[in-house]
């Protein structure tokens, strides 16, 4: 168990999952074997390239996210002055459920990568943005001290301050933004496209197959747990710095 | 020579604590600051190294209006304002790095040896005790050769063994680059140990008595402290 704990939680999942299919015995629940053989079959490939356009609307969307709400995060916590004039339009937009504009991004964008990607940014952007500018604004004002004293310029405060003492927060928030963004994904391929294991989930469905539509969240849960890994990984490496 | 006229400190919140301060410092000396809490003290270290902006009086060094641009300032905050994404090593060099002076290795060296670092260059601050953090801070501030060194209670959160080791360590490596310092103190014996000059603030007033350094004057010069400082009215 503490040696190779993903194989165990993943054991432990599989058991219940077979479980409840012996039980229920109905084929809304298939066989946790039948699905694995599924996807580690030839047929299994079709959803590579589902995949290969979740992965890419996900990092296109996470990514413009951190892009877009990390520097205007430390802008907000670093000038009082823009943290008056925006803090309250992002504290009355950010309470708004953002998945009502998916019909709205799809009038104005189309049927492609753009209202999916725009979607995700719309959403995580926001506690990007809050998470960051309350990061800086709690940072000890000594820590700031010897660097004005010596004179450093506001790039070189935000480079040997500002922005490694955000960096553990940024890692948390990207790890719950991207979990975030993988439940907006599945929304967003759900409707209006042919590609993505959103859309794969929600047409295996429709053609009552059953034993694909669990493949294809098998799929989207993998990506997930790969996400996190590669995150923790990260933050393991810059913990290790300190 | 550092040389404040007319300054007038004040809080962030408006209040004033203290009006038309004036003191000098000659070049490679020791000011320590000594007086009750909510004086100011600190806020006059901020405002000489540019972290408070100043709104009234002058303050010159070399006859030069003193700039965190055109001087280097050592700054030493209470809290050590060590950065712990950084080993001690990179934190010593921050100094330097940000002024963009060459490194030197010589003076670098000397001053890990004075301030016995040399087992931590490469632990983060926040694997170190408050002493060995203390010692960090020194050494930065010492690493800049600056033209300016401003102390706030550097020793004041250290037990009484590591204070007395922090002295000697203080002692050693001052003497080698003496720098020309401001020490902000609450401990009577620290503003006797260190100081050639002594600024005294009390509420609304400052005295500022010379230190002639040699052991039998050092008595009475604690006495009349402690008068100036429990008795201010009294010898107002």
């Amino acid at each position: 168990m503490k040696r190779h704990p993903w194989i165990y939680a993943i054991l432990v999942v599989l058991g219940i999952w077979w479980l409840g299919y012996a039980l229920l015995q109905a084929p809304i629940l298939p066989s946790p074997l039948r699905v694995l053989a599924f996807i580690f079959s030839k047929k299994g490939l079709v959803m590579g390239t589902h995949l290969l356009a979740s992965i890419r609307r996900l990092f296109l969307g996470v990514t413009s996210g951190l892009l877009i709400g990390y520097p205007l995060g430390l802008i907000l916590g670093t000038y009082p002055r823009t943290h008056h004039v925006l803090s309250p339009i992002i504290a009355l937009l950010y309470p708004i459920p953002k998945t009502t504009f998916l019909p709205l991004f799809m009038l104005a964008f189309g049927l492609g990568d753009a209202p999916k990607i725009g979607l995700i940014l719309l959403i995580i952007v926001f506690p990007i943005v809050i998470m960051t500018r309350d990061q800086v604004m709690q940072l000890e004002p000594e820590l700031f001290t010897p660097l004005i004293a010596l004179g450093a310029s506001e790039s070189q405060i935000f480079r040997e301050l500002v922005i490694p003492a955000t960096i553990p927060q940024l890692l948390s928030t990207t790890r719950i933004s991207t979990a975030t963004a993988l439940s907006v994904l599945f929304l967003a391929e759900a409707f209006g496209t042919r590609s993505g294991i959103g859309f794969f989930i929600m047409d295996a469905m429709q053609r009552i197959n059953y034993v694909q539509m669990f493949a294809g969240i098998l799929i989207l849960g993998g990506l997930g747990v790969l996400c996190f890994q590669g995150i923790d990984w990260i933050e393991k490496q810059w913990n290790r710095k300190l | 020579m550092l040389d404040v006229q007319n300054l007038s400190i004040s809080f962030s919140d408006g209040a004033i604590p203290f009006s038309n301060l004036s003191f000098s410092l000659k070049e490679h000396e020791v000011l320590t600051v000594i007086g009750a809490s909510g004086l100011g003290k600190t806020t006059l270290l901020k405002t000489l190294g540019g972290i408070h902006p100043l709104k009234t009086g002058t303050i010159s060094f070399n006859r030069e209006e003193l700039s965190v641009n055109r001087h280097r300032i050592g700054y030493v905050p209470q809290g050590y304002g060590l950065y712990p994404w950084h080993s001690v090593k990179k934190n010593i060099e921050i100094g330097r790095r940000i002024r963009k002076i060459p490194s030197d290795p010589e003076l670098f060296q000397e001053i890990v040896d004075g301030f016995n670092l040399n087992s931590l260059l490469e632990r983060s601050p926040r694997r170190l005790s408050g002493g060995e953090q203390q010692r960090v801070a020194l050494a930065r501030a010492f690493y800049l050769l600056p033209d300016l060194f401003l102390l706030d209670e550097p020793f004041s959160a250290l037990d009484e063994i590591t204070k007395e080791t922090a002295y000697r360590l203080f002692d050693q490596v001052w003497s080698k680059t003496k720098p020309t310092t401001l020490l902000v103190t609450h401990s009577l014996e620290e503003a006797v140990r260190f100081g050639d000059q002594i600024l005294v603030m009390q509420a609304g007033s400052c005295q500022q008595l010379a230190n002639p350094k040699v052991p039998e004057k050092k008595e009475a010069l604690l006495v009349e402290l402690r008068n100036l400082l429990i008795n201010p009215e009294v010898n107002a």
